[in-house]
């Protein structure tokens, strides 16, 4: 439905300096819901922006529902009018000096050919209960509440029927509670319409939650695009990594790789140990790498148990409560780990015996 | 051409070879308006510049290569011309310090004290800012000229004396009463920056033990300062162009100002027009000019680098003034009266005599309509039908050519964009009788035959849409920074071209400012007089210039009488001007802007 090709985009003139995208591609398909997640300042709006066609980018091309809609060889420019898209603003955009209905009925009024006044109000109704604002379609928009606005600014989004959804942090203005409740709804609505959807956030439990597929940017690159699963359980470079999810890095070197074949395991030589690690893309020894491994998954040891592999003795540096989980910051020679247990009988200065699970561990390149 | 006029700012554009999709036009039709406007304004300009260099005035008119420096070299050696300029700016600086004199402490009544009755005192000041300079000027000098002003009569009675006690044909006459026709001006402005202040910043002052002396000595002069150094550089600005006042009570004393001796050059009746010599005069003031605007300029970013965004239902404190009710009152009464109620009234006892007279019961027995009955109603009648032109077409051409400006300077993406801004903003930092002869000499020697405006209503509403252009589009800029551009892009993206855009968002939006300038300018184009004055003939003469014509043949008291109509004609505009300013501040307030 929507396809990127080698897009770039530069805001200034000058084309050596970095751009604010960088040779983007990817595809989205029929009603999947796809993330771009990255740091701020890393390109997403800019990259929804171009696909919408308020922006203009130097290098790419862009195809919506297979038809080309811009092009910087074949000199195809789409206007922004004609792309049929829906979208949601950060800002929601709704227009002050109309009703809820006018807002919604807008996109119609520009159909040609033109729509009967009843079909425009069959279609503003329903698009109006899809979000459940009915009821509210004779009251000034600025009267509505941030999540109310929020729902319209999606109703007129979807009116025309769009092929294409975009969306730019719709849920950046709502409370954590009602921003929770949306992801649900929208994920659900959005799923309904079997509409392609692309989606720009950076919050990672958002993008996790609600996406089918998430794209990593940072710094105008796409780093990596895969499953929630898979972005979370295997991170391809460290970025990604440490961007989703609370992970421990260590910086190391390979020392020797599993000879046998299909293993996808080596030993990691780090400043507090040897550890073995699962790797994603082959490495050979001596290759810088980064063992990362997850708050979450470094199980504490009894004091007087042991493992054989990938043990480490360390200090409690401190402990914060979070509600459903003690975080602790342990001290393993020159190194700091952040830790999640469910128990929280240590206290700072206890020691502690800590264990690194091998096929938690990853080691990736630099 | 796809590559300068970019996407989205100009959707359609670049749409090549590809009939399936329609295109924008209103972005180009926008675009081609400005470029129009402003080389016009730097057409006007230019052509000043290269007449100065002209001797003869064959020479212009033949368009030989004669070129010459002995314009610049007799405006600055003679030394006539160095005392006007001294003059000048003696007048200006006067100006301005009555101005503030007045205006800052009745902004600062108005804003930051309980003082009652602010409803009355907005009021006044809004008429002061309406009533043209010439009635002013004309009031005065039945009052305090030398040899027929009231008052010194009064005095020289009183005390016996022999010689009159005061002069108003002096700069320093001219520039009292210019400074108070420029107070409401000073008062306006210096208002919306108290307003803006963040007001925690001298409750911070109090908290430490400091009076309301104290706080505004230390706190709240210091934080204003830059916004009123920026006031006062604009309102040296125009007390520098200014012409009415000056001409009105300066011309019969032969005290000049520049505006009034550049308009001598070029309408002097006993000799011929010397167009080369006022062009280089012109020409000489413009850097003088941009300086001042660059000045204003700089001043204006330290006013904003000060001024707190407040939320909606900030109030500051207000301070008590107590007793000092009856002093703060007491002193926006003398301004009152001499700003606008002793000079109007001077005005109308004038009217009411077929020839002047101090007060007396004999006076007071004369009193008749003789003045109002043979006032020259046929000359009236044009100039009401001009004016009546000027007032409706000017602001709406002022506006459109604004909207375009702004779009094209803050929406499109345009290479060098911000440039359409400087060109806009020009025609406030020249003065405005420049303009008014680089035009004139444009339609004479340049347009005589293709473009037949000189001598027509149309010469002077070019002059009046350009000289306006700044301040329609500071007013547009200020409106269309407000608007968040996703609301514009929402409606792109649900199908509008730029049209349907302005239709159904831009223009509702803006409709409040829009209104407020419309009518600020048409008040301002009906009393404008300098650049009518030097543009005008007879067939297209406005209110104003029957006015001065008028007095400048001497007929103290048909003026008088057609100034007291001409006043009393901008009581419904004043009142529409009032409502419609009231309404856009309830929406801009109801905004939270
Ligand atoms: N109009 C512009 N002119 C110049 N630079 C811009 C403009 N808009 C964005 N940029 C720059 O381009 C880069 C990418 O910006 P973009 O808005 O796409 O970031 P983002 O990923 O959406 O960030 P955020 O999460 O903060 O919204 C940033 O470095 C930004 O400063
Ligand atoms: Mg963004």
């Amino acid at each position: 439905m929507i396809r990127i090709e080698n897009l770039s985009l530069w805001y200034g003139a000058d084309r050596s300096l970095p751009p604010a995208v960088n040779n983007l591609s990817l595809e989205i398909k029929k009603g999947e819901f796809y993330t771009l997640l990255g740091p701020s300042g890393c390109g997403k709006t800019t990259t929804l922006r171009s696909v919408a066609g308020l922006e203009e980018p130097q290098l790419g091309e862009i195809y919506i529902d297979d038809e080309l809609v811009f092009s910087d060889k074949k000199q195809v420019r789409v206007p922004v009018y004609d792309r049929n898209i829906g979208m949601v603003f950060q800002s929601y955009a709704v227009w002050p000096h109309m009703t809820v209905f006018n807002n919604v009925a807008y996109p119609l009024k520009n159909e040609r050919p033109r729509l009967s006044q009843n079909a425009i109000r069959d279609r503003v109704m329903n698009a109006l209960a899809l979000v459940k604002l009915d009821g509210f379609e004779n009251r000034p928009a600025p009267n509505l509440s941030g999540g109310q606005q929020q729902r319209l600014a999606l109703a007129r989004a979807l009116v025309r029927e769009p092929k294409i959804l975009l969306l730019d942090e719709p849920l950046s203005n709502l409370d954590a509670k009602l921003r929770e409740e949306m992801c649900v709804e929208l994920r659900e609505m959005i799923k309904r319409l079997d509409v392609a959807t692309l989606y720009v956030t950076h919050e990672q439990m958002e993008a996790l939650s609600m996406s089918d597929t998430i794209a990593v940017m940072n710094q105008g690159d796409l780093l990596q695009e895969s499953s929630p699963l898979e972005i979370y359980g295997a991170p391809r470079n460290s970025f990604v990594a440490n961007f989703i999810g609370k992970s421990n890095m260590i910086a190391g070197k390979v020392a020797s790789v599993d000879p046998a074949a299909g293993a996808k395991t080596c030993v990691v030589e780090t400043s507090i140990g040897n550890f073995t690690c699962r790797w994603l893309d082959a490495l050979e020894v001596g290759r810088d790498v980064t063992m990362v491994i997850r708050s979450e998954d470094v199980a504490k040891l009894k004091p007087d148990e042991s493992v054989n592999v990938n043990g480490a003795d360390g200090t409690v540096g401190s402990v914060l409560f979070l509600g459903d989980i003690f975080e602790y910051w342990v001290s393993v020679g020159d190194i700091d780990l952040r830790i999640k247990l469910e128990d929280g009988d240590l206290s700072p200065g206890d020691a502690i015996r800590l264990n690194f699970p091998e096929e938690r561990c990853l080691a990736l390149t630099r | 051409m796809a590559r300068s006029l970019r996407l989205p700012a100009l959707p359609g554009f670049g749409v090549r070879g590809d009939r399936k999709h329609r295109v924008d036009m209103l972005p180009r039709v926008m675009v081609g308006l400005v470029c129009a406007a402003s080389t016009i304004i730097l057409g006007l300009v230019l052509m000043m510049i290269w007449m100065s260099f002209y001797k003869e005035l064959d020479d212009i008119l033949d368009f030989s290569f004669n070129f010459s420096l002995v314009n610049y070299v007799s405006v600055l050696t003679d030394p006539f011309n160095l005392r006007v300029l001294i003059d000048t700016l003696l007048f200006a600086i006067i100006a301005v310090l009555v101005a503030g004199f007045f205006g800052v402490p009745a902004a600062w009544l108005a804003e930051r004290t309980d003082m009652p009755g602010k409803t009355a005192l907005f009021t006044f000041m809004t008429i002061g800012l309406l009533i043209p300079g010439f009635t002013v000027a004309m009031g005065w000098v039945f009052l305090l000229s030398e040899r027929i002003g009231i008052i010194n009569h009064f005095l020289k009675n009183l005390f016996g004396l022999s010689e009159a006690p005061f002069n108003i044909a002096t700069i320093l006459g001219m520039g009292c009463v210019e400074g108070v026709a420029l107070a409401p001006l000073t008062f306006v402005m210096t208002a919306a920056l108290f307003r803006s202040m963040d007001p925690s910043l001298e409750e911070a002052s109090y908290a430490s033990g400091s009076n309301v002396l104290q706080t505004f000595r230390r706190v709240t002069l210091p934080l204003i300062w830059p916004g009123i150094m920026a006031a006062a550089i604009y309102a040296f600005i125009i007390g520098f162009a200014a012409f009415d006042i000056p001409a009105i009570i300066g011309w019969s004393n032969r005290i000049y100002t520049f505006s009034t001796i550049l308009y001598i050059f070029v309408n002097s009746d006993s000799e011929l027009p010397n167009y080369g010599y006022a062009a280089a005069m012109g020409a000489v003031m413009i850097p003088l000019a941009i300086l001042l605007s660059w000045w204003y300029t700089r001043m204006q970013r330290n006013v904003a680098r000060y001024q707190v965004i407040t939320g909606k239902g900030y109030r500051p404190r207000l301070i008590k003034l107590g007793r000092g009710v009856y002093l703060a009152w007491g002193f926006l009464v003398v301004y009152l009266c001499l700003g606008q109620v002793v000079p109007m009234a001077a005005l109308v006892w004038s009217s009411l005599l077929s020839f002047f007279q101090q007060p007396s019961l004999r006076a007071v027995k004369s009193l008749s309509l003789r003045n109002y009955e043979e006032l020259p109603w046929e000359l009236i009648a044009t100039g009401a039908k001009n004016t009546a032109i000027l007032v409706v077409l000017a602001p709406t051409i002022v506006l459109v050519l604004s909207l375009a400006f702004s779009w094209v300077v803050l929406r499109s993406r345009i290479r060098h964009r911000a440039i359409f801004d400087f060109f806009a903003f020009l025609p406030h930092a020249i003065p405005n009788i420049i303009f008014a002869i680089g035009l004139l000499l444009t339609s004479l020697f340049v347009f005589k035959d293709y473009l037949p405006v000189y001598g027509t209503i149309w010469l002077i509403l070019i002059g009046f849409v350009i000289v306006r252009l700044s301040y329609g589009t500071r007013m547009m800029n200020g409106a269309l920074i407000q608007v968040h551009r996703e609301l514009e892009e929402a409606s792109y993206i649900s199908g509008s071209r730029t049209w349907g855009v302005f239709r159904t968002v831009l223009i509702p939006l803006l409709s409040p400012a829009m209104m407020y300038a419309w009518l600020w300018i048409a008040l301002l184009s009906y009393r404008e007089l300098t650049m009518a004055t030097v543009l005008g003939g007879p067939e297209s003469s406005t209110l104003s210039m029957v006015v001065f014509g008028l007095w400048t043949v001497g007929g103290m008291g048909t003026s008088s009488a057609l100034t007291v109509i001409v006043v009393l004609c901008l009581a419904p505009l004043l009142a529409l001007y009032w409502y419609i300013s009231r309404k856009a501040n309830v929406i801009r307030e109801e905004h939270g802007a």
